[in-house]
């Protein structure tokens, strides 16, 4: 196992991280020679919301790649994110022109690079750079983040990447969607009386109506129900496949300037989709849609939502956030 | 078909005029005024009775029978405001009889939080309509939102609409963006509302209201200043509050047995706190401009009023305490005020009434605030005591002890009643100096030199070092 990177900008690795860092205090890196995949799941119950694939162009991020395994050549690896993304700002602020190196460890080790016992778990993810301070003195850093690497056949059981059996309504949301986020703020401030605010219930609901339409309703028994809805038109996508995994999104994503969902009839146009979730995992991805340059929301009728996010015009970075709907047993 | 379906009309019609179904529906641009004054009124309690009528909006709020507060906001600050009634639709003349408004009770804490966090709307000038249809029915809610002003960011407009008992309330904020739809439960209070105009035997003995025929005492304050005094007497933990109101005759320069100097009117409004570290007294800035009126009334004693007791301006002085934790609830409100009027009543009750402007709607009057709190009654020594307090930090009483025996005492003026007490004290004390002579020094000596026997006064003093 072997994992050599170097890199001269980590701009887009650092954004990704920090639209991401404040759902989980851990992550997984899954790295494989064309692509590195950084994963927010919970490690405990792999069915905690919300899930977070982002998808990134590896060959985009770092200019030296070494990626080797025995299990097709994919390192995965669970880290703390806050201390890597620390990590990366140092780098940032540093006066460096030899660019960032990072590479497995095994832990404890004295800089042998990139040898790590196969059945050794515990290893550190070394990032060191030279810092030219004003004296022109160098300064070497190195930083050791202790990282777990997870054998394939772990995360075979756990981690796979979640899809939407059916689609049933995909529409494009527009950058200032983003302050209906705000407003559910809003509602989570006066509910903190409630005694178990964090289990709080949102109902998205959303029909093809109207040139699309989308509303999310909050209610406290007894008191109060908001209705908080777009009103600005929202381009809607008929799915191309009925069942959604990301590598379709990209064809979507092509064809979506030409293939304006044409003339539905009324039947369709009143079919009304939703799906309850907590509102604090719906919340979470505020950042992620404040960021991303296009956000695209497709519902699984009481099944699941999914937020499937490029991070600019260039679609190297995708984020697809998760969020299962919450069953009712009544 | 229409056979069947008549005697069900009929029925409902009827039952429309038993229970006088009426609908609300409302906009406005005016999200942070509205805000201002739900918050005002819900500082007094979270529970609030609400009266919608042709003639506006009217919120009424209590705490335990001690303080209340309400304001009515006026259908100009809205858009559109419709008040209409299903059975009065097909006569339009006004039915005296019936009682055109609607009761509900709701959470105006929750609609007070809901409007203060709406985002800040454009201050655009929007045109007002300010049609004001009542019995008329299916009228539509035309908005005339004319963006015509450089501000073009989405306009926020708020719609307010009522169905009547068992509607909930529901208040919709929308701009171009987004729209919030609130659906506000309302339940029933048996809260009343004191200045109830229609019932006029219906007013409740114990009710909070001021007696206009028994004012003790009116200001009018300005209250940027009020606030900044609430502020600093919040900071030092007031728990209870002295007001001090007088507009006494003042006879400036001393007072010979031919009588004094030019006599002014000596107006005073004093704030006097007790707390934690004592009093502290925060005087109220005795300007035209900040302090407008200030007058005090008395039973007047004269006949000629044919016996009856009514109360006329009189030039005197009043001390009333207040929990200051309930006056400091109109606190939110002085912040939003231009001007504030405070009177009290012989009965104990104190009314504030505080205008607040409304800056982005120029030919609007402003909405009157007020408050109703009753005082906290006094004992004949809490009275005594609290008269005094006024004169704590007065130069007067500290200026007597270092003058003492420089002026005749019986001829003082203003002095108070303990001063006396304390001033026999001093005199006693006195006289045991004069007997004594034991450990005065040379200054206070000084302090006795009106003395009219201060020339025997070595020769007492020497036998002390012999």
């Amino acid at each position: 196992m072997k994992l050599k990177l170097h890199t001269l900008n980590t701009e887009t690795l650092k954004t990704t991280l920090s639209l991401i860092s404040p759902i989980r205090k851990f992550v997984i890196l899954r790295f494989s020679p064309s692509q590195l995949q950084i994963i927010s799941v919970n490690g405990q119950s792999i069915s905690s919301e919300p899930q977070v694939w982002c998808k990134l162009q590896i060959g985009n991020l770092f200019d030296q790649i070494e990626v080797q395994s025995l299990r097709d050549n994919t390192i995965s690896l669970e880290i703390n994110v806050e201390l890597l993304l620390q990590t990366l700002r140092n780098f940032d602020k540093a006066n460096s022109d030899s660019g960032l190196n990072i590479i497995l460890q095994k832990k404890e080790s004295t800089g042998q690079q990139g040898i790590t016992q196969g059945n050794s778990r515990t290893a550190s993810l070394a990032l060191y750079y030279s810092d030219t301070n004003i004296n022109t003195n160098t300064v070497n850093h190195t930083f050791r983040i202790p990282v777990k690497i997870l054998k394939n056949t772990h995360e075979a059981i756990l981690l796979r990447e979640p899809e939407l059996e059916n689609v049933d309504l995909m529409m494009k949301l527009p950058n200032e969607f983003v302050n209906t986020y705000k407003r559910l703020d809003k509602f989570k401030k006066s509910e903190s009386s409630s005694n178990n605010n964090s289990n709080d219930l949102m109902t998205i609901r959303s029909s093809r109506r109207n040139g699309g339409y989308l509303a999310f309703v909050l209610q406290e028994e007894g008191i109060y129900k908001v209705t908080i809805s777009w009103n600005k038109e929202l381009v809607i996508q008929k799915p191309v496949n009925s069942n959604f995994n990301s590598d379709s999104m990209q064809n979507v994503l092509e064809e979506y300037t030409l293939q304006n969902e044409g003339h539905t009839n009324a039947e369709e146009t009143e079919v009304e989709n939703e799906i309850t979730v907590r509102l604090k995992d719906w919340r979470m991805a505020s950042k992620i849609v404040a960021t991303c340059h296009t956000v695209i929301f497709l519902i699984s009728h009481g099944d699941s939502c999914v937020l499937h996010c490029y991070l600019d015009e260039t679609n190297e970075v995708e984020i697809i956030y998760y969020v299962s709907g919450v069953r009712s047993y009544d | 078909m229409l056979d069947i379906l008549q005697p069900s009309v009929g029925f409902l019609l009827s039952q429309c005029r038993s229970g006088a179904m009426f609908t609300f529906t409302a906009s406005t641009t005016q999200i942070s005024h509205l805000a201002d004054i739900f918050s005002a009124i819900s500082s007094i309690n979270n529970q609030a009775l609400m009266i919608i009528s042709p003639r506006g909006i009217t919120l009424y709020a209590e705490s335990n029978h001690i303080a209340n507060a309400s304001s009515t906001i006026d259908p100009a600050l809205f858009s559109t405001y419709n008040f209409y009634s299903e059975d009065t639709s097909n006569n339009t003349q006004y039915e005296p009889n019936v009682k055109e408004e609607l009761t509900l009770g709701v959470d105006i804490k929750l609609i007070s939080d809901s409007f203060g966090n709406v985002p800040s709307q454009s201050s655009s000038n929007v045109q007002r309509e300010g049609s004001i249809s009542s019995a008329k029915s299916n009228s539509v809610t035309n908005m005339s939102n004319t963006n015509s002003g450089s501000h073009t960011n989405s306009g926020m407009v708020c719609y307010m609409t009522y169905n009547g008992e068992g509607f909930p309330l529901i208040i919709e904020f929308e701009d171009s963006m987004i729209s919030e739809k609130i659906e506000f439960l309302t339940f029933y209070t048996d809260l009343q509302y004191p200045y109830a105009e229609d019932e006029d035997s219906e007013t409740p003995e114990n009710s909070l209201t001021i007696n206009h025929s028994e004012i003790q005492f009116e200001l009018i304050l300005k209250c940027d200043v009020l606030s900044t005094l609430l502020r600093d007497l919040q900071r030092i933990n007031t728990t209870e509050l002295y007001l001090y109101v007088s507009n006494q005759i003042k006879t400036l320069g001393r007072k010979t047995q031919f009588g004094g100097g030019p006599q002014i009117v000596d107006n005073q409004v004093n704030f006097i706190s007790k707390g934690p570290i004592g009093l502290s007294k925060l005087i109220f800035p005795n300007e035209k401009t900040i302090l407008e009126k200030i007058e005090i009334f008395g039973r007047s004693s004269s006949s000629s009023s044919g016996g009856t007791n009514t109360m006329t301006p009189i030039n005197s002085s009043i001390i009333s305490v207040y929990n200051f934790n309930h006056f400091n609830k109109i606190f939110r409100s002085v912040k939003l005020s231009t001007k504030c009027k405070i009177s009290k009543d012989l009965g104990g009750t104190l009314s504030v009434q505080l205008l607040s402007k409304n800056l982005r709607l120029p030919n609007y009057s402003g909405t009157l605030i007020t408050f109703n709190m009753l005082a906290l009654t006094s004992t004949d020594e809490g009275e005594h005591m609290s008269v005094n307090l006024n004169n704590v930090f007065d130069k007067d009483s500290y200026e007597y002890i270092r003058d003492f025996g420089k002026t005749d005492l019986s001829n003082a003026p203003d002095r108070v009643d303990s001063s006396a007490n304390k001033r026999q004290r001093l005199n006693l004390d006195e006289y045991e100096r004069i007997d004594l002579q034991i450990d005065r020094t040379r200054d206070e000596d000084e302090g006795r030199e009106s003395e009219p026997e201060s020339g025997p006064r070595g020769l007492i003093e020497i036998p002390l070092f012999l």
